[in-house]
Order: structure tokens, then sequence, then C-alpha cells
């Protein structure tokens, strides 16, 4: 399933546009990343690609549908989303998260079968969550939490995932981990859109990347051509030098960062 | 995944035959003691015993209809307030909060000063006429907003304060109706036939179907508003049923025994440690254990101090709210 967006427009009201014009498509079989500074649109974009918001201006497709035409739960159904969020309290286990990302697949009256026990379970084996499956939600750690509700998303099981900083609270291994296992994803036909800081780590599992600025796409494309020193130079606004370590790996360097530096 | 189902029956194991014990208790206690034996003849074989026995009709007549209808009361306030704790995700929500009760005990004093005579539904009626006006308002101004518990709550606030000084006036006004009114707002169960049992069982039978299909919904709004709608749940719908089912809920039991504080907000606490948190569990849950805690309220309140009779509202509050805080410094 190809999700796209054609020349789109969003503003909140009563202020200036946050997204100007900006087409994407996210191919199956691929995981392209997001990027961009604080305050470019990435997150507002992200909603209007699973119809939280509604842009003004363009549209949103999927494959010959536009979004805005279908319910939540059909495109529930076939986007699942990780938001940045993480819920302060949440009173439920682990397991019991993860169950809650099979909503879309019941119908009225409808809940849980031993079906949905299954995909629950191999969803907290891929996030290495099994030991943690009968544990209560609030006494998880950051990064548990987040690997949790990542485990949500992928329980929904649909052609699409967008994912806003699912990585932000993970450590150095569940990290890599988590990347390796989107590459997974990708690999079963999947795409994946992926919004993060992350320019170390990150560009080296990636497809495609795009670049945000303002609320224009500044490049997009393949990583190394579109992770380039002058294209993040202009949309960090920050000294940047990349070096390319191998075809498709890039390592970012800061060669001006001076920590004795006052910021006045 | 392994669920121990015993642990999942036990509570509600013990909420039944702690229900089943209060019942019976609230049965044999009261002004005219029955003995339990005799209880029993009356309610297991009716056919066998004299019709026109004191025992029999202050039973059949006065304290069965009472008990039921302090059941229903308990319980359709606890449910509502399990579904205003998960509509606001905020432990202290209940129908107060949102200012639908207030409303309501408007509607209903107004019911009380100038429609009381027209019949036995008219305060009722006034009732759930004002708590829907009061949510209907709710809507206008909070529907659509992306931070729509944010804004129910602030306008609860507001409509609290205006619909409490709109019931201070009437008060002012009742002159010598001004004890019957003031003694309803207190809360109890005193005026109380079949007729107000006929009146909730229905409401409360809906409300509660309603919202048990709503509880995967309702377990996803847990998540918080975006992430619900994320996976799947039309939000702003299904809000609006549950602030309707609230409402009428709320008011209807309002018009029949007062404005009885506490038990929407302590019982989905106290079931919720018992039960756990997910819906299918916590709405049984609280029609039992809110019926429970208020028949037995409503016995403390008639024997206490017997013949005299204690407001219910003011037995409730006064176990309530310590416990309340007990509850509060333990999760701390």
């Amino acid at each position: 399933m190809r999700l796209y967006a054609e020349n789109i427009y969003f503003a909140y009201s009563d202020s200036k546009p946050v997204i100007r014009g900006v087409a994407l498509e996210l191919r199956p079989g691929t995981v392209t990343g997001l990027f961009g500074p604080n305050g470019c649109g990435k997150t507002t974009l992200l909603r209007c690609l699973n119809a939280t918001l509604t842009p003004q201006e363009g549209r949103v497709m999927l494959d010959n549908i536009a979004l805005t035409t279908l319910s939540r739960r059909q495109i529930a159904a076939r986007i699942a989303t990780l938001g940045q969020d993480i819920p302060a309290q949440l009173p439920f286990t682990v397991a019991e998260v993860v169950m809650l990302g099979r909503y879309p697949a019941w119908r009225m009256f409808e809940h849980e079968n031993a079906e949905d026990y299954r995909i629950v379970d191999s969803c907290l084996q891929k996030m290495e969550l099994g030991s943690l499956a009968q544990r209560q939600f609030d006494t998880l750690s950051g990064g548990e939490k987040q690997l949790t509700l990542l485990a949500r998303a992928l329980a929904q099981e649909t052609p699409i995932l967008l994912l806003d900083e699912p990585a932000s609270h993970l450590d150095i291994a569940h990290h890599l981990h988590f990347l390796t296992h989107l590459r997974k994803v990708a690999a079963s036909g999947k795409s994946v859109l992926l919004v993060c800081h992350d320019l170390f780590a990150t560009p080296m599992f990636l497809d495609r990347a795009c670049l945000l600025h303002q609320g224009v796409v500044v490049a997009e494309g393949e990583p190394a051509g579109v992770l380039t020193a002058r294209n993040l130079r202009h949309a960090f606004d920050c000294s940047i030098e990349v070096s390319r370590l191998t075809a498709n790996t890039i390592s970012v360097v800061l060669p001006e960062a001076n920590p004795s530096a006052t910021f006045c | 995944m392994r669920i121990n189902k015993w642990s999942r029956v036990t509570p509600y194991l013990l909420l039944l035959t702690g229900g089943a014990a209060v019942l019976f208790w609230a049965l044999c206690s009261g002004a005219v003691t029955a003995s339990p034996g005799d209880v029993l003849k009356i309610l297991f074989t009716p056919w066998r015993v004299n019709h026109t026995h004191p025992d029999y009709v202050i039973i059949t007549q006065v304290r069965l209809p009472r008990i039921v209808l302090a059941w229903l009361t308990g319980g359709a306030l606890s449910i509502a307030g399990a579904a205003s704790q998960t509509l606001f995700r905020n432990p202290l929500a209940s129908p107060y909060v949102i200012g639908v009760s207030n409303g309501a005990a408007l509607g209903a004093a107004l019911g009380l000063l100038l429609a009381a005579p027209l019949g036995f539904y008219t305060v009722p009626l006034c009732s759930v006429i004002a708590g829907l006006m009061v949510m209907v308002f709710i809507l206008y101004v909070a529907g659509g907003k992306t931070n729509f518990s944010n804004y129910l709550l602030l306008t609860g606030i507001a409509l609290n304060a205006f619909c409490s000084a709109l019931t201070a006036i009437i008060l002012f006004m009742a002159e010598e109706r001004l004890q019957g009114i003031v003694f309803w707002l207190m809360g109890g169960l005193w005026k109380t036939g079949w007729e107000g049992v006929w009146l909730l069982l229905p409401i409360v039978c809906v409300a509660l179907a309603i919202l048990i299909v709503l509880t995967p919904e309702l377990n996803l709004l847990l998540l918080g508003e975006r992430a619900a709608a994320e996976t799947g749940v039309n939000v702003l719908r299904t809000q609006r049923i549950i602030v309707v089912v609230i409402a009428v809920t709320t008011a209807v039991c309002i018009s029949l025994t007062g404005v009885i504080g506490f038990v929407g907000l302590l019982v989905p606490h106290i079931v919720r440690l018992l039960v756990g948190a997910d819906h299918r569990r916590l709405l049984p849950a609280s029609l039992i254990g809110g019926g429970m805690f208020m028949v037995g309220a409503d016995t403390l309140a008639r024997t206490m101090a017997a013949p005299l009779e204690i407001p219910v509202g003011v037995i409730t509050s006064l176990i309530g709210a310590p416990f309340f805080m007990w509850l509060l410094l333990r999760k701390l």
C-alpha cells in the first residue's frame, strides 16, 4: 500500500502555514527518515499523513483513496502511528497495552481471540518485552514504555507505520535492535516513516531520507544524497561536516562545536 | 499469555457475597426489626405468607423498594463516576466535576418548587432536562476542541458555580417549601417506592449496556485522545455518547435521591484496586460495589439515630471522604 501526500498546505487556526507545499511518498518495502530542526513541521506533517489533521490544501492518498474518505478505524487498520507522547498514567499491564493495538481489527461487540493473543505475544517478543508482559505499564522505565507503545503500534499489523521519534528514550543497544527490526518490517513489504533527530546511527538503516525546513522539503531521496553537509547546514543553521564512510553510511561531525562557548 | 482465571473471578465472588450480606442486613434492620427467618420466608416463599401481616407490608412496600433503589442509585453513580474518570483521564473526575450534578439538582429544585404537585415524573423530568441542557452547553463550549477534557473540566467549574448560585436563589424564594428542598438537596432515600425503581432500572440497564458495548473505546481513551484516534477510535462520537450517558443517569438519580456525594468518586477507585482498570471488568464491578456501598450507607442512615433519619448523603461523605484520603495517602 502506497501512502503519498500531494502538495499539502497546513496551518493551525489563525497562524501562518506550518506545512507549505509538501509532497512525500512512502513506498512499500522502504524505511524513510524524516529529518529537520525543531518546529519545522515534522510532527504536523506526520499528523496530516494519518488524517488526524486535515490539510487546507492538497491531499493525502492511500493508493487511490483519499484518506479523508476513510473512517478512523479504517485508517488505523492501514496506518499505525506512534506519537511522541508517553501517557503519564496507564493502569494496564504491558500485554494489555499491546492488546489495545488490536482494536482496529475488531468489529462491534468483538474482542480479543486466540489469534490476537498470538499477535500480541509475537510483538512482545520482537521488542524483547516477553519478560515484562505482566508488569504494570506505570512501573516501567521511559525506554521500556516506549518499546511497549512501539509493540502496540506493531500489533496493529498495518502495511504503513508512522513513528514520531520512537527511539528518543532508548539506549544505544535497544536503538540498534529497534532499527534492525524496522529493516525486517520493511523487508516484509511494509513502509515505515521515521521522524527522528539522530544523524549518527539512523541514516545507515534508511532507504530514503527527507529533510524538512520551515515546512518545505529541502531535499528528498537517498540518505547519502539528502544528508549532505550543505543541506544539513542550511536546515539546521549550524556548522556540520559529513564524511561518507561507505556507500550508504555517513558520519556527521560538528567541527566548530565549542563546549566552552557561552550562550548569551 | 497466561491468565489466571481464579484471580479474575475471586474479586467478583467477594463483591457478590459482600453484596448479598449487605442486602440481607439491610432487609432485616430498621425501625421494626424482622427476624432473618421471616425475611427469608417473605423473600423466597411469598405465597405462604399472610399478605396483610405488618412485617410483609413493611418489607415489600417500604424496605425492598428503598433498598433496590439505593442499590441502583449507588451502582449508577459509580458507573457514571468510572466513565467520567476515563473520559477526563483524571482520577478526581465525577459527574459533579462537569457540572451535570449541580445542573440536575438545579432542575430538580426548580421542579420541586414549581411543579411538584403535577405528579411523580415531573421532578425527574425537570432534572433530566436541566442535566441535558448543561451537557449541551458543555458540548457547545468544549465540543470539537482538541483538548476536550481540559475544556470540559473548566466549563464544569463555571457551570457548578452558576448552578449553585441559581439553586441558592431558589432556596431563597422557597419560603414554606424550603425545608423539603434543603432536605432533598442533602440527599436521602426516604421518599421512595417502587415507582422510583421502575424509572431508574431501565435507565441503569441501558446505560450499562451502552458503556459495555463501548468498553474497547473506553480502554483506548486511557491512552489519550490523540493516540486513541490514531488507533481507530472515533473519539468525538465516543466522548459525546459517554457524556450523554453520564448526564442522564446522574440526573435521574439526583432527581430521585438528591445530591449524594462521594459514591461516584470513591467506588470506582476501590473497585479498580480489586479488578483492575479494564472497563469490561470495572463497570460491572462498579455496579455491584456502588450498590453495596449505597445500601450499606442508607441502612446506617436509617438505623443509627432511629427513629430519626440521617440524610444518606451525609453518611456517604462522612465515610467516603476519609476513606478517599486514606486511599490517596496509600497510593503516594
